[in-house]
């Protein structure tokens, strides 16, 4: 009698090393999975929601300041250093990895204005009330020295901030005019206005490296060329701008943080309207800083808040907030793109995840399969925040309102992203 | 007091001008304006002045009432003029004085200077500046836009953006420190050098270079593919050409050489056809041969050989027939050609010489009219032989003729009865070709027709005989009988034969006057067998308008319509000499016609009533089968289950509520839309999506892993952002994205511009302070 045997080949079923996976065998034809969408549907939903649950940014809290933090700023080649400058004419130099202050110098008297470090990481620039423009050394003083800047300026009038030229040894200040200085000189090189008012910040464009942005106290924004010498355009809004950020990978566009609780995304060629307006802060937005991938920014604002937003879309993804963090007065996105510092009026730093859900370390696979399942649901949640929501709506019934009780054309329809540019200026 | 002087001087200012400047007007020395006459006059001044303001002339000229003695050169004026002092006026009384020539040219100069215009101010200069500085960065940022549309459109961006710095070194730096040490390596660099094998960068040598220059690659592609034809047929000749060559048959070769004769003759006659130019052109050259080898002693039996041959001709058969062949051939390569004559005139005057068949034939008959037919038949036979020997020349198509002829002949020569009959057909041909000579009126159609037939044998015949026989008709005017002739006689004389069957086997063939007669009459019965259902179907259109007296004239007009179409005969051409109503008519029937077919698929209103029919028949609630086949009976295939079971297991579906639109004709409301679904639908289309389609599509595919296979879950679940934990992500920078950033620093472009701003400055102070 002849048997019959089922045999099947042992390479289908048997691990190669004890440490693979075992293999598990699947039919995929979808035929044989009807409920594919729904139960796609549902995992991402409670994907979604176990992201909330899960999120957990907030990283450490940096303290040892004796007044507000006032100015951050990173290191262009460490990315544990961090540089901090308070109201108190204080600064800090932390570790984060330790996330202790490793340097304390007594810089000015009165505010630290404006901080920025050389491009080389080897020295940093502040500048501060008492009309000067200091340069420290990064590396602290020896055993029995003290502790002196590398050279000190005196200028005529107070600097309100510091920018230094993401190549050569020049920097650029801003008082009551935008000046560069050569490194060497202790006079500007060269020194640009446009207007009367003070102006609160300046910025070097990151890719093309001779432009500035400016923004003054007359509510307007000023272009510069650094090499011609010479303003380019000045974009004039609804309120005074704080600061403004340079897309890092993208040359042309800045973002503009303003007075008036938006952030403005422009493009430089053209100014007259945004790119995009985002919406979510409910107070003045005082500094915005890009993630070095160019795809995101975050922005501190006066109400108590931190938000990120897609640099495409007018809602942010994210707020983070703390009960005891007040106003955020500085904010930087760390140069590796995964962390966000802030410092704020109760003279802490914060270090919070860039993804708030982010496991760090372990665990990686798995959230990445997560991510497209969240987009998803997003699309289909349209998840909204709140709160800002609300007010935009109140916002907007109240226009509405106002349309519906008035002549018939007397309050016409302008949209969000032209409302708020009041004149461009050649 | 200061308050209302400057309100006074303001008054008067505002007043007008002329008044403020009459003090000017006046220059008067000092001492006249003491005394009271001094306020008199100044009441009469502006008196004057008041008086003068209505009028066109306001000014007064003053005169001088007194004169004086000291004149101040700072007040002279021209107002004696009435105008302003003119350079050329002061210049003119200078010109007559020499002395003055210096001033004069420095004059001169400063008239030839145009005025300097005014500088921008500031502001505008400022303005200026800025629009330029803007317009020149925004050109310098446009070169971003590419790569930032790609970095947007990107699936996946991987940071940082910049790779580490690979590690191979260009050759070149590996090349200069090192040296061919072993035997081995020596010896490749010789080789290397000998090729010119470039070492450094493009690793080409010159002659790829030049090749690769040279053409192109699909250029490249068809010469190859030319070559290689080329290279094939080469080949193929090559090995045809050999194998052909390898025969011995002498038979074979000679059948070889009449073929191509043969189909030089007829590539001649074409180009005749075609082109006669050309034809001409080749006849000149065969004449120019034909002198060559008159010129020439070839073939003269005066070589080496013949003069052998010459002796051995006495005893040797072979030898005298070689001799013979030669001279024969002589004879033929240097035989005139005669210029085929086209025109009529030329045809008509030689009517002897242009048969409608050729001479070659007429001989023959007439040889054959004399002697005996039996006789010339042995007589056939016993030449048969010999002229194939005795026919050497390739060049000639004769001898294809004679060629055929021979093989005719086997196939005859036991036929009697048919050699009978082929005379009988000569016989008529000869009468048939009077005929024609005397029907000198019907040149032409005799022309054409045989034109028409000249790809036959016979026309061949003809114009070779043309070409050839010139002599031979003379020799038959002065009834001498070369050798040639009778060669001729002893060829042409079967041609009959072989050309008759030929003439059996296409009947149809309009080979002369007389077929091509009837060939018309058979047209014409058939012309009026034509026409008639055509005509038929015209009365019965309209019978009205139909003229009978017209039927003939109509019929001949259609003839060859008909000829082309008897099938569908067309109404419009009986219809276009009747009436132009109808053709009106008809041109509205066809409008209408057209528009119908062009809108024929778009029944607008049949396709709404069919759409809702099936949006109503779409949306009705559908009854339930529940129905097993099988169940409780007999199943499988073709068999249904009962009726009965199917009555009872079907369930009814309930008549839902009413259509909205049930006393709507024109209208389709969907009843569909699901309020409570809207909730959890998408309101606004997401980014990288153009249409809710492709949406509905991404959406519908599961993700996840339980559903794709490892690879595919990869793929759809790749990040758009990936980052390296711990590595510091620069901004992106020229060089990454292949630009060329500038060299120089913009600090030093700075400062340059500045010096060059700062020493223009100094020019200008110079400038200034020279002036």
């Amino acid at each position: 009698m002849k048997v019959k045997m089922l045999s099947r080949n042992p390479d289908d079923y048997v691990r190669e090393t004890k440490l693979d996976l075992q293999r598990v065998p699947r039919n995929y034809d979808p035929a044989l999975h009807p409920f594919e969408v729904p139960r796609e549907y549902v995992r991402a939903l409670n994907a979604t929601k176990l992201e909330r649950v899960f999120a957990k940014p907030f990283l450490a809290s940096l303290d040892g300041h004796r007044d507000g933090v006032n100015c951050l700023a990173k290191h262009p080649k460490s990315l544990s250093t961090v540089l901090s400058g308070a109201c108190d004419g204080e600064v800090k130099i932390w570790n984060l990895t330790t996330r202790k202050c490793t340097r304390t110098i007594q810089a000015h008297e009165g505010f630290v204005r404006g901080i920025c470090t050389r491009f080389c990481g080897t020295s940093f620039f502040t500048v501060g009330d008492d009309k000067t423009v200091k340069q420290w050394k990064m590396d602290g003083p020896g055993y029995g020295e003290e502790e002196e800047p590398l050279h000190t300026i005196l200028g005529k009038t107070v600097y309100t901030g510091i920018d230094h030229h993401w190549k050569d040894a020049a920097f650029a200040t801003c008082g009551q005019q935008v000046d560069i200085w050569d490194e060497q000189r202790t006079s500007p090189v060269c020194s640009m206005t446009w207007g009367f008012d003070s102006i609160s910040s300046v910025k070097f464009n990151p890719i093309e490296t001779f432009l500035l942005g400016s923004c003054a106290s007359d509510r307007n924004i000023v272009l510069y060329d650094m090499r011609q010498a010479t303003p380019l355009k000045k974009v004039i809004l609804d309120m005074r701008t704080n600061t403004i950020c340079w897309n890092p990978m993208e040359a042309f566009i800045f973002t503009a943080a303003n007075e008036d609780y938006n952030l403005y995304t422009f493009d430089m060629r053209a100014l007259d309207t945004p790119v995009m307006v985002h919406l979510d802060h409910v107070s003045a937005v005082l500094d915005v800083d890009y993630s070095p991938t160019g795809k995101e920014f975050v922005s501190a604002s006066f109400d108590k808040s931190v938000r990120i937003f897609p640099v495409d879309k007018s809602q942010s993804r994210e707020v983070y907030h703390t009960k005891r963090m007040q106003h955020v007065i500085c904010v930087k996105w760390t140069s590796d793109s995964k962390y966000i510092m802030c410092g704020s009026d109760e003279m802490n730093i914060r270090l919070w995840k860039a993804n708030a859900s982010e496991k760090l370390g372990r665990d990686k696979e798995e959230d990445e399969c997560l991510q497209p399942l969240q987009m998803n649901s997003r699309c289909m949640l349209h998840l909204v925040h709140l709160f800002a929501y609300i007010l935009y709506i109140l916002f907007i019934s109240r226009e509405m309102n106002r349309r519906k009780h008035s002549k018939p054309g007397s309050v016409p329809i302008v949209s969000e992203r032209k409302k708020h540019v009041l004149a461009v200026v050649k | 007091m200061k308050a209302t002087k400057a309100a006074k001087g303001l008054l008067a200012f505002s007043q007008q001008e002329d008044l403020v400047d009459l003090p000017d007007n006046f220059p008067l020395s000092g001492s006249e304006d003491e005394g009271d006459g001094d306020g008199e006059r100044k009441h009469q001044k502006l008196l004057e002045a008041i008086s003068s303001l209505n009028g066109k002339n306001r000014w007064k000229i003053p005169e001088r009432s007194e004169a004086s003695l000291k004149l101040s050169e700072f007040n002279v004026s021209s107002e004696g003029s009435g105008e302003k002092v003119v350079l050329a006026d002061l210049l003119g009384p200078v010109k007559t004085s020499t002395s003055l020539a210096v001033v004069k040219k420095q004059l001169n100069r400063v008239k030839s200077k145009k005025t300097v215009e005014l500088p921008l101010n500031k502001k505008e200069v400022e303005q200026i500046n800025r629009e330029v500085a803007f317009s020149k960065t925004t050109q310098t940022l446009s070169k971003w836009d590419p790569i930032v549309l790609k970095n947007r459109q990107a699936k996946q961006l991987v940071f940082p953006i910049e790779k580490e710095p690979s590690t191979i070194a260009p050759i070149e730096h590996m090349f200069s420190n090192w040296k061919a040490r072993t035997p081995l390596e020596q010896e490749v660099f010789n080789l290397l050098h000998k090729n010119k094998q470039p070492v450094t960068d493009p690793l080409l040598t010159p002659m790829e270079k030049a090749s690769l220059k040279a053409m192109s690659l699909e250029e490249a592609k068809l010469r190859r593919a030319e070559l290689q034809r080329a290279r094939a047929l080469q080949s193929y000749y090559e090995a045809r050409a050999r194998r052909e060559k390898k025969i011995k048959s002498k038979k074979y070769h000679k059948i070889v050489k009449k073929g191509k004769s043969k189909k030089a003759l007829k590539d001649f006659e074409l180009l005749r056809k075609v082109d006669p130019n050309a034809a001409l052109e080749e006849l000149e050259k065969i004449e120019k041969a034909r002198m060559m080898e008159r010129m020439s002693l070839k073939h003269q039996n005066s070589g080496k050989w013949a003069k052998s041959k010459a002796i051995m001709a006495k005893y040797d058969l072979e030898a005298r027939q070689a001799m013979q062949e030669q001279l024969a051939k002589n004879k033929e390569l240097t035989q005139k050609l005669q210029v085929v004559q086209e025109s009529e005139e030329e045809e008509v005057g030689a009517e002897e010489e242009e048969p409608l068949v050729p001479d070659v034939v007429n001989e023959v008959q007439m040889s054959v009219d004399g002697p005996n037919p039996w006789m010339r038949r042995s007589c056939n036979s016993n030449a048969k032989e010999d002229e194939i020997q005795a026919d050497p020349d390739p060049g000639q198509p004769l001898e294809l003729v004679t060629n055929e002829l021979s093989e005719s002949e086997e196939d005859a020569k036991p036929m009697a009865e048919e050699e009978i009959l082929l005379k009988e057909f000569e016989e008529r041909r000869t009468l048939r070709k009077r005929s024609e000579h005397n029907h000198s009126a019907k040149p032409v159609g005799s022309q054409e027709e045989t034109d028409s037939n000249s790809q036959e044998v016979l026309s061949e015949l003809k114009v070779l005989s043309q070409k050839l026989n010139k002599e031979n008709h003379q020799t038959k005017k002065q009834k001498k009988h070369s050798t040639e002739t009778v060669c001729g006689v002893q060829r042409g004389e079967p041609i009959p034969e072989e050309e008759e069957p030929l003439l059996l086997q296409r009947p149809k063939r309009a080979q002369t006057l007389e077929e091509l007669e009837e060939l018309g009459r058979e047209e014409c019965s058939e012309h009026t067998e034509f026409p008639r259902p055509a005509l038929e179907d015209q009365m019965e259109r309209n019978p009205q308008n139909q003229p009978k007296g017209k039927k003939k004239k109509e019929e001949q007009m259609i003839n060859l319509q008909n000829l082309l179409t008897t099938k569908s005969p067309s109404v419009r051409s009986l219809a276009v000499p009747t009436t132009i109503e109808e053709l009106e008519d008809e041109v509205e029937r066809d409008q209408r016609q057209m528009i119908k077919e062009a809108f024929a698929g778009d029944d607008v209103i049949k396709e709404f009533l069919k759409e809702k029919r099936a949006a109503v028949e779409a949306n009705k609630p559908k009854d339930v089968d529940l129905t097993l086949p099988g169940w409780g009976e007999w199943g499988g295939m073709g068999l249904k289950p009962s009726a009965k079971k199917r009555r009872r297991f079907l369930i009814k579906a309930p008549e839902g509520p009413p259509r909205k639109d049930k006393n709507l004709p024109n209208v389709i409301i969907n009843e569909k839309r699901n309020i409570h679904a809207a909730a959890h639908q998408v309101r606004v289309l997401p980014y990288p999506f153009t249409h809710h389609q492709q949406f509905e599509r991404t959406i519908q595919n599961p993700i996840g892993s339980t559903w794709n296979t490892q690879r595919a879950f990869q793929k759809l679940t790749t990040p758009k952002v990936v980052t390296k934990p711990g590595h510091i992500i620069k901004p992106i920078r020229a060089e990454n994205v292949g630009y060329r950033s500038s060299s120089r620093s913009d600090l030093s472009v700075m400062q340059s511009g500045q010096k060059g701003l700062s020493k223009h400055h100094q020019k200008k102070l110079k400038k200034t302070s020279v002036d």
